[in-house]
């Protein structure tokens, strides 16, 4: 629901970095969202699409390269990737650990790469 | 042209909190989510009447429509006021920063936000908020910290709210406090009703505990 806002986010950023390089016009714009972050990428393309449509960006891009679930665990340290959903909450592989693990990756959302010209 | 960067999406956002931190020095300030429905009014009612001898507090509402809730706090006597999202599905650091010009901050112990219910967006927008505080009653289903665990991740505390109505649903306690501290493994979890003003003093007692710690080390 909260896509919109991102997109703008994206975007507001893109422009800035476009024109610090004095570029005019978006090609391509690559974001990393990761898993846990309570993003849909459709809903984010789709938000995207929406926001450049009719300007000189219009046939940009957006690259979502999805950043999966990293965890430690909190018992025997080992790191692996989480999954979540029912009945599959991130049961450590090795030990069986389901409580206490901690978050190393999954969370972000950032821009990673522009193309302009 | 190829320009590599890293820049955080949500950065403007979290210039603004930073800025709502400086302007909360002192005070606790907590963002209260949660999905419609949990109780977050009932909850707030329900501390600003218990606590008004004790502590001075403040209220945000954010509301998607109506000041139905902003009403309900004002009642208690407590300055309240109402940020209208306009059918916007959260609350940002830029609408406390405007809100917060609304409210005398002078001597302030708390400053509670009750966000739009809603238990994914809110989660990802710092507020500058001290504390995140999860409400999740016992009607919505206890599989709700594994279908969002971002919220139960970055909470502070976790209230269970209606707890008298567990003899009347499916609801394993133990199971949605399993996954709730999953990634949070010392997540304090209260059980509590408003209504039947069950659980609070445990609430109150975590709330007395944080305004100490905000005053003397600043953070929770």
């Amino acid at each position: 629901m909260h896509e919109l806002a991102l997109a703008q986010g994206m975007l507001d950023i893109a422009l800035e970095e476009l024109a610090r390089h004095n570029c005019t016009r978006l090609k391509l714009l690559r974001v990393e969202v990761g898993a846990l972050s309570g993003v849909v990428c459709e809903s984010l393309s789709f938000a995207f699409t929406s926001l450049v449509q009719g300007t000189v960006h219009e046939k940009a891009v957006l690259d979502i390269v999805r950043i999966p679930l990293k965890l430690r665990c909190g018992s025997c340290q080992c790191e692996f990737e989480g999954e979540h959903g029912p009945g599959e909450f991130s049961a450590c592989p090795q030990c069986g650990e389901v409580l206490g693990h901690t978050v190393l990756s999954g969370r972000q959302m950032q821009v990673t790469w522009l193309e302009g010209e | 042209m190829q320009i590599p960067v890293v820049r955080n999406v949500l950065e403007a956002n979290e210039r603004l909190a930073s800025v709502v931190r400086e302007r909360v020095k002192g005070i606790l300030t907590l963002n209260l989510i949660s999905s419609p429905g949990a109780g977050k009014t009932s909850l707030l009612e329900r501390t600003l009447t218990d606590l008004s001898s004790e502590f001075r507090m403040a209220v945000i509402e954010g509301d998607l429509q109506t000041d139905n809730d902003a009403r309900r706090v004002a009642a208690t006597g407590v300055q309240a006021v109402q940020i209208d999202t306009d059918g916007g599905c959260h609350l940002d650091a830029n609408q406390i920063l405007r809100a917060m010009d609304h409210l005398d901050m002078s001597n302030l112990d708390i400053l509670f936000i009750e966000n739009v219910g809603n238990l994914v967006c809110p989660t990802e927008f710092d507020l500058g908020e001290d504390a995140k505080v999860g409400i999740l009653s016992v009607t919505e289903g206890d599989d709700k910290p594994e279908k969002y665990p971002l919220l139960f991740n970055l909470a502070k505390v976790l209230l269970l709210n209606k707890v008298d109505l567990l003899p009347y649903v499916n609801f394993d306690v133990e199971r949605a406090a399993a996954f709730a501290r999953a990634l949070n493994k010392d997540l304090p979890i209260f059980q509590i009703s408003c209504t039947k003003q069950q659980g609070l003093r445990d609430w109150y007692t975590w709330l007395r505990a944080s305004v100490q710690l905000k005053k003397t080390q600043g953070t929770l």
